[in-house]
Order: C-alpha cells, then sequence, then structure tokens
C-alpha cells in the first residue's frame, strides 16, 4: 500500500494543475466546444428533431435549411453536434438523453466512414468522459471490450478522469507552439527538410474488421438507444474525398464495407432509415475544403441528395 | 501494452494495488500470471513460442546439470542452441536470408523466387532468447547450478518489466532474488523505482517521442532531403534512440525497484564516450556484456594476437549488429561498429593524451570526433535500406553538398526555425549533461532521492505532469520493441 502514497498525491496534483491549466474557459478548446453544446442542450427542452455527430454531420444542415424540409419550426430543431464528436461521444450524449427522459419524434445521426477507424484520439476520450453519464461507464467499458485495444482504451477513459488533462494535450501543445514558435504553416513547413513537398496524406479507413468491430458496436448501441429516445432515427452516411480515388481497389473496398455495416445495421432496426449520401452527391475534392468538410459547391449539392433521399424515405 | 499506454498505467495500478498483499508462492504466482498477460497483449498465441522457450532450457540445463558426460552435454547444449537460435532463425531471420540468397543468385543471372514465411516477428524474441541462452551456457560451464524450480525458471524468463526489451539479465543475478520473492522475508520495495518511472517516462514521451517526426521527416526521403537537415535529423536520431531505449530500460528497472528487484544498469552516459571501448562499456551494457562473454570471448577475446582480435571484434560486432534487426544495414552498422573497435584498438587514440600537453582540450576533440563518428553510425542504423546509407553518407560527409547558407534560408521560410533551434537547444543541453556528469540515470534518480521529500515530489509531479502535457498526440512505439 505504500505505493499508492505515492501514485494517490500524484494524480490529485496532477488533477489539481489541470484545474488551473484548463478550466478557466481561455485554455482547452475542446472543453469549450462542449461548453457550446452544454449550454444549447440545457436551453433547449421540449424540442422535436434531434442533429447529433460531429461538425460534418450538421454543418451542411442549417435549421433554416432543415426546417422548412421537415414541415417544423426553427427552434423544433435542437442542434446536439460537437466538433470532432463521433459514435462513442454521441452515445454519451445519447445515454445523458435517456438520463434526463427526453424525447424527439426524429433524430439524424451522420457517420463517416474515417470515423470508423479512429477511437483512440484524447479528444475522442475526453468527450465521452465528459459527456457520459457515471451510471452509464460500464456499459462504456463494455463497448470498449468491442475494439481491438480495450486496455488501452480503458487506462485513457481513466486517465482522463483522474488527471483530467489528457484530452487537452495536443491543444494546450499546439497554444504553446504558437505563443513560443509561431503560428504553423502547413505549407511550408517542409521546406527545412525537403526541396520537394512529400505528397499529403489524409486519415483513410480501411475498413479492416478488427478496427472497425468496436466503432460498429458503438453505432449499434446507439440507434438502439436513440430508438427508445425518438419515434423515427435517420442514419446517414456522410461522403468524404476519398470518394474521387474509388479507382483504388483498397479505398473501393472500404466504402462498399462500410456501406454494407450499415444497410445491416438498418435493416435490423425498423425504427432506422438509412440515407446514404456517398453514392451521388458530393465526390470531388473540390466538394470538399478539407476533405471532409464541405466546400459551398458541396453542401448545395448534398443538399439536393438530402431532401431527394428524405422525401424517397417518406419523411419529407 | 507499451510502458507509456494508458493501458499499461492501469495494468501497473492494478498490480501494484493486490501484489503488497501476497505471500510466498502465490507471490510468484501472480508476477508470473500477471507477466504472461503484459506478453499476452501483444499477442497471445506468441505466448507459447515463450513457454516452449522456457521448457526447453529448463529441461536442457537440468539435463546438463545432472550429466558428467563431456560429449552428452555438448550435445545438450547444442540442442538448446539449436532450439534457441532456430526460433530465432525461423521467426526473425528467415525472410532475409532466403531474400538476400534470391538477390544473391539473381546478381550471378539465376532466377530464383524464394519462398517467403508471412510471420509476425514475436515482440522481445532476441532479449529473451539470449537471456535463456545465456542461463544454459553457465550452468553448461558449471557456473551456475540448474534451477530446480520451474516456477522460478519461468518467472526469470519472463519477469514483465524486462521482458520485451531487457535489459538481458544474467541468471546469477536475477533468479535469486526472483527465489527471495517467495520468502518468509520477501526484498523490501525500493521506492526510488518512481523516480525511474519518472525520469524514464520522461525521455521516452517528453523527448524521444517528440523528435521521432523531426527525424521520420527526414529519413523518410534522404535523396530528396537538405543535407544540413540530415546532420539535424541524424543528431536528433542520436537522442531520440537513447531516450527511447534508455527510458524504457529506466523504467523497466524502476517497476522491477517497486518489487524489491534490482536490475541491471543498461546505459551510463554513452555520449559521454571518448572511443568505441568506451561507449559499448556504456551503451545497451547488458547486451555488450552478453557479447563479450558468450561471443568473443569463446571465439578468442584479445589473447592469440592482433589479427585474430581483429577478427573476433568484427565478428561480435557483425553478429551484434544482425541482433538489431534482419537488414542489410544493421550489418553494417555492426560491421562499422567493429571497424572503429579494430582501428581504436591500435593505441593512437589513447596515447594522444599523454603525448600532447594541453590534456583538457585534447579528451573534448577526442570526445567531440569520437561524437559524430557514433552519429555516422546512427545514420547507417537508421537508413530506411541498404541502398539508403550511400546516399545519407555522400550527403553528410561531403562539405559541398551542404549549402548552409541555402538551408538557413529555407528554414526561415519553413516558419520552422525557431522549433528547430529549441531542439538543437535540448540536444545541446542533454550531451552536456552526459558530458560532464558521465553518470546514468540511477545515479541522478539517487541524487533526487536524497532531496528533501516536498522538493522530491514535486519533481515527480513536474516530470509525470510534462509527459502528460507534452506527450505528442500519436505516441511512437519504443524503437527496440522491433527487436
Amino acid at each position: 500500500m505504500r505505493h499508492l502514497l505515492y501514485i494517490v498525491p500524484i494524480l490529485l496534483a496532477l488533477w489539481f494543475v489541470d484545474q488551473c491549466l484548463s478550466r478557466d474557459r481561455s485554455v482547452g478548446w475542446e472543453r469549450n466546444a462542449m461548453r457550446g453544446f452544454e449550454w444549447r442542450w440545457t436551453k433547449a427542452d421540449g424540442r422535436s428533431v434531434l442533429l447529433i455527430g460531429s461538425s460534418t454531420a450538421v454543418d451542411w444542415l442549417p435549421p433554416e435549411y432543415l426546417a422548412p424540409l421537415l414541415g417544423v419550426s426553427r427552434p423544433q430543431i435542437l442542434d446536439a453536434h460537437v466538433n470532432g464528436c463521433h459514435q462513442d461521444c454521441a452515445h454519451a450524449i445519447v445515454r445523458r438523453a435517456a438520463l434526463e427522459a427526453r424525447h424527439f419524434k426524429l433524430a439524424i445521426l451522420g457517420v463517416n466512414q474515417f470515423q470508423q477507424c479512429d477511437d483512440l484520439h484524447p479528444k475522442r476520450i475526453l468527450q465521452q468522459h465528459t459527456l457520459l453519464p457515471t451510471r452509464d461507464w460500464p456499459r462504456a467499458l463494455a463497448l470498449h471490450a468491442r475494439g481491438e485495444q480495450p486496455m488501452l482504451a480503458a487506462g485513457r477513459l481513466l486517465g482522463n478522469t483522474l488527471s483530467g488533462a489528457y484530452g487537452d494535450t495536443a491543444f494546450l501543445q499546439s497554444q504553446w507552439r504558437d505563443a513560443l514558435l509561431g503560428p504553423r504553416d502547413a505549407k511550408q513547413a517542409h521546406r527545412w527538410y525537403t526541396r520537394e513537398a512529400p505528397p499529403k496524406t489524409r486519415p483513410f479507413c480501411d475498413y479492416a474488421p478488427a478496427r472497425v468491430a468496436y466503432k460498429l458496436a458503438v453505432t449499434a448501441a446507439l440507434l438502439d438507444d436513440l430508438g427508445e429516445l425518438s419515434d423515427r432515427v435517420v442514419l446517414v452516411l456522410l461522403p468524404d474525398a476519398s470518394l474521387s480515388q474509388l479507382a483504388d481497389p483498397s479505398r473501393h473496398a472500404a466504402w462498399e464495407a462500410h456501406r454494407a455495416a450499415h444497410q445491416q445495421l438498418a435493416a435490423s432496426r425498423p425504427f432506422v432509415t438509412l440515407i446514404d449520401l456517398s453514392r451521388d452527391g458530393a465526390r470531388l475534392p473540390a466538394d470538399f475544403s478539407d476533405g471532409f468538410h464541405l466546400s459551398k459547391r458541396g453542401i448545395s449539392l448534398q443538399q439536393q441528395l438530402f431532401a431527394r433521399e428524405l422525401a424517397a424515405a417518406g419523411l419529407r | 501494452m507499451s510502458f507509456t499506454s494508458p493501458a499499461f498505467v492501469v495494468f501497473f495500478l492494478l498490480f501494484f494495488w493486490l501484489w503488497p498483499s501476497l505471500r510466498g508462492r502465490p507471490r510468484q504466482l501472480f508476477l508470473l500470471a500477471a507477466s504472461y498477460l503484459f506478453y499476452a497483449s501483444w499477442s497471445a498465441p506468441l505466448l507459447l513460442l515463450l513457454l516452449g522457450s522456457t521448457l526447453l532450457d529448463f529441461s536442457v540445463a537440468r539435463a546438463i546439470g545432472r550429466s558428467d558426460d563431456p560429449t552428452r552435454r555438448r550435445q545438450l547444449l547444442g540442442l538448446s542452441l539449436l532450439g534457441n537460435l532456430g526460433v530465432l532463425a525461423c521467426f526473425k531471420y528467415y525472410n532475409f536470408f532466403a531474400d538476400s540468397a534470391a538477390a544473391g543468385l539473381h546478381a550471378l543471372g539465376l532466377e530464383v523466387s524464394a519462398p517467403t514465411l508471412a510471420i509476425v516477428l514475436p515482440v522481445g524474441i532476441s532479449f529473451y532468447t539470449f537471456q535463456t541462452l545465456g542461463y544454459t551456457i553457465d550452468v553448461y560451464r558449471r557456473n551456475l547450478a540448474p534451477c530446480a524450480s520451474p516456477l522460478d525458471f519461468a518467472l526469470y524468463v519472463a519477469f514483465f518489466p524486462q521482458l520485451v526489451a531487457g535489459p538481458i539479465e544474467r541468471a546469477g543475478h536475477l533468479l535469486p532474488q526472483l527465489r527471495a520473492l517467495s520468502s518468509a522475508d520477501p526484498p523490501r520495495p525500493d521506492l526510488s523505482g518512481f523516480g525511474l518511472i519518472a525520469l524514464g517516462a520522461f525521455k521516452k514521451v517528453v523527448i524521444a517521442d517528440n523528435l521521432a517526426p523531426i527525424v521520420d521527416a527526414v529519413y523518410a526521403d534522404p535523396a530528396h532531403a537538405w543535407a544540413p537537415a540530415l546532420w539535424f535529423a541524424t543528431y536528433a536520431f542520436a537522442f531520440q534512440i537513447y531516450c527511447d531505449f534508455s527510458g524504457y530500460s529506466d523504467i523497466a528497472v524502476g517497476v522491477a525497484r517497486l518489487m524489491g528487484v534490482s536490475l541491471t544498469q543498461n546505459f551510463r552516459a554513452p555520449y559521454a564516450a571518448l572511443g568505441p571501448a568506451d561507449f559499448w562499456r556504456r551503451w545497451h551494457i547488458s547486451l555488450s556484456a552478453w557479447l563479450r562473454d558468450y561471443l568473443y570471448l569463446p571465439l578468442g577475446g584479445n589473447r592469440s594476437g592482433r589479427w585474430r582480435t581483429a577478427r573476433n571484434l568484427l565478428l561480435t560486432m557483425l553478429l551484434g549488429g544482425l541482433w538489431h534487426g534482419a537488414a542489410w544495414h544493421f550489418v553494417l552498422w555492426g560491421a562499422y561498429h567493429g571497424l572503429l573497435l579494430v582501428i581504436f584498438r591500435a593505441g593512437f587514440w589513447d596515447r594522444l593524451n599523454t603525448r600532447l600537453p594541453l590534456r583538457p582540450l585534447v579528451s573534448l576533440i577526442r570526445w567531440f570526433v569520437f561524437f559524430h563518428l557514433v552519429c555516422l553510425g546512427w545514420a547507417l542504423f537508421r537508413a530506411p535500406t541498404l541502398g539508403d546509407c550511400q546516399v545519407i553518407l555522400a550527403k553528410l560527409l561531403d562539405p559541398r553538398g551542404w549549402q548552409l547558407g541555402a538551408w538557413l534560408g529555407e528554414v526561415e521560410a519553413s516558419g520552422e526555425g525557431r522549433l528547430l533551434a529549441l531542439w538543437a537547444l535540448v540536444m545541446a543541453m542533454l550531451l552536456l549533461v552526459q558530458a560532464l556528469g558521465r553518470v546514468g540515470s540511477e545515479v541522478w534518480v539517487a541524487r533526487m532521492w536524497r532531496a528533501p521529500p516536498a522538493l522530491r515530489f514535486l519533481l515527480l509531479v513536474a516530470l509525470f505532469y510534462a509527459c502528460v502535457l507534452l506527450a505528442p498526440e500519436a505516441p511512437q512505439p519504443f524503437i527496440y520493441f522491433q527487436f
């Protein structure tokens, strides 16, 4: 037990330092992004439409566009997105809604392909830990057990809760970097080491079954819980710039696996309607501003397709 | 489950929560189960290989101990060598030798497609194989009595703090300590282990992992890299690999200390070395001592004349290089260090001090020159392929292509100048600490542990918090795990 005499005060001290550093509303962008969500969430009771997911799921769905499409007034739409909020974070929000006994007529959840392979980013863990009601921790850990590295995920969840700092590290580093070293120009940064700019690489989910097992398990749990909260659930498959590279067999196979997995999830849940925006909508690099978020042209294409698909599904 | 992963934090907390409450055999059984769990977190099927190696060397050593017939003893030792080196040859070197043979035949005009094996390199195989092999050789030489308890021996092979990347422990040093864990009066935990863990984690997470992207960027495409950038990345790699590997060793030694077990010191300020022999007494000490005792000395060491000594040194270092990885650039790195040892053995280097009056200045020059020779070796070690070694050395060693002024202009335009200056400063400080201190982490931590408790605690918190806060977003695996 003498070991704990060292470990516990160290963890407490880490927690204290973190309180000083990242709870002052000026540092800790990742936390502050959630404060925006908190504000919208607590103000908005009795809404009928729930928008959930990351920024890519909602930044093309402004209330002024969506409200007339669904035939509801703008204040009826609750935008519960959080930047970078993937399935586990969305699940935490849904568990919270269940705890507060909220009810909706329609819930719209957008998922990206690249999200399927990204489950250990410190930001995701911060969001999950912050938003998940304590009583649902065992549920989250059980879902993490379906992932590639359950111990790692559990450790991060624990580490984040105890030290509080884990999820903010990348942000604090980048802030300090900017303050100490000046802002970084990603387009010029290579010049110190090479005469030729290296090719750009973007995150790509290879859709290997082991890598996506956790995310599909969370999506399934998320849809089931949403089904309890909402009369109807719309699961939207969002496009990204990798759709312009379908000639590459690995990209093609990844997209096909992504669609098939979500079709299966929707087919086994009668309350879920799948809207696949990855087939005929935005797909060219010009349709995206950074590979994932849509450009003006991409937004226009996506809104048109969404409206058509919604009508075809009888939800308009 | 890397030492610097949150998963290990959970494992560590659970382990040390239960550890103090156990006594006797259950304590050893618990440690063994934890060690196997630790190894299985990488690959459960490959645990069978570890068990096989344990069983083989335990049985062979017992049989050697029982026999007085020299022929039978030799045969049994041969069996152990065949088993251990066979596993290494199969899992680590088969594809390398098959590809090399095919390439050699291709050069002679013969087209042969060598069959390759689609197998994963078992983590830590080079470490635990050498450890068990060392034990059997010690028993064969009658330096050690064979271990009577399978549990003690299984623990000696699988002891989790040093299982996957050393230090490579001698049975005579580790086995009695592991045996003592089940005694009525087990060894008391040494809490200075926390200091070593914190320092090791700091070295790995804050220094090595943040230097990694700088090194990787340059070495990804050395042909198009600026020559001064290649020098900078080579210096960075020298500190990355030191902080990565010695950081791991510090954590291993620290965790073992919390159980009351003392592991071998693996590093002692290697960049303070004034020559190659001095360097190998400071770098990866447990491996160089193993190679000395089980390879170099049996080959004849330095007792059979100058040429045989040179041959023995070269052979030992070639195999040392190959031990690091199944690739020709590792062999080249080993050969390079072998050549350095042979050349420096001629004695001119050591005579410099006595022949010249300005001894401190000469020592400084010796240190500076030798540090750069080590860095050139690291360039060979880090090169992606053997072909790249030639490009890299040509760029590093040809001052006409350095274009320092043009490069500084590019650094300015890239906006990374201050970051590089910051890292240059950090590396210079690390070098200075090693050159002046000339001692390893254990000594620094012992000094830290002599400080007043409040200061000691603050230092620990600062080190841990720096790890949490300054860790790069993408954690890097330990470099030596691949060996």
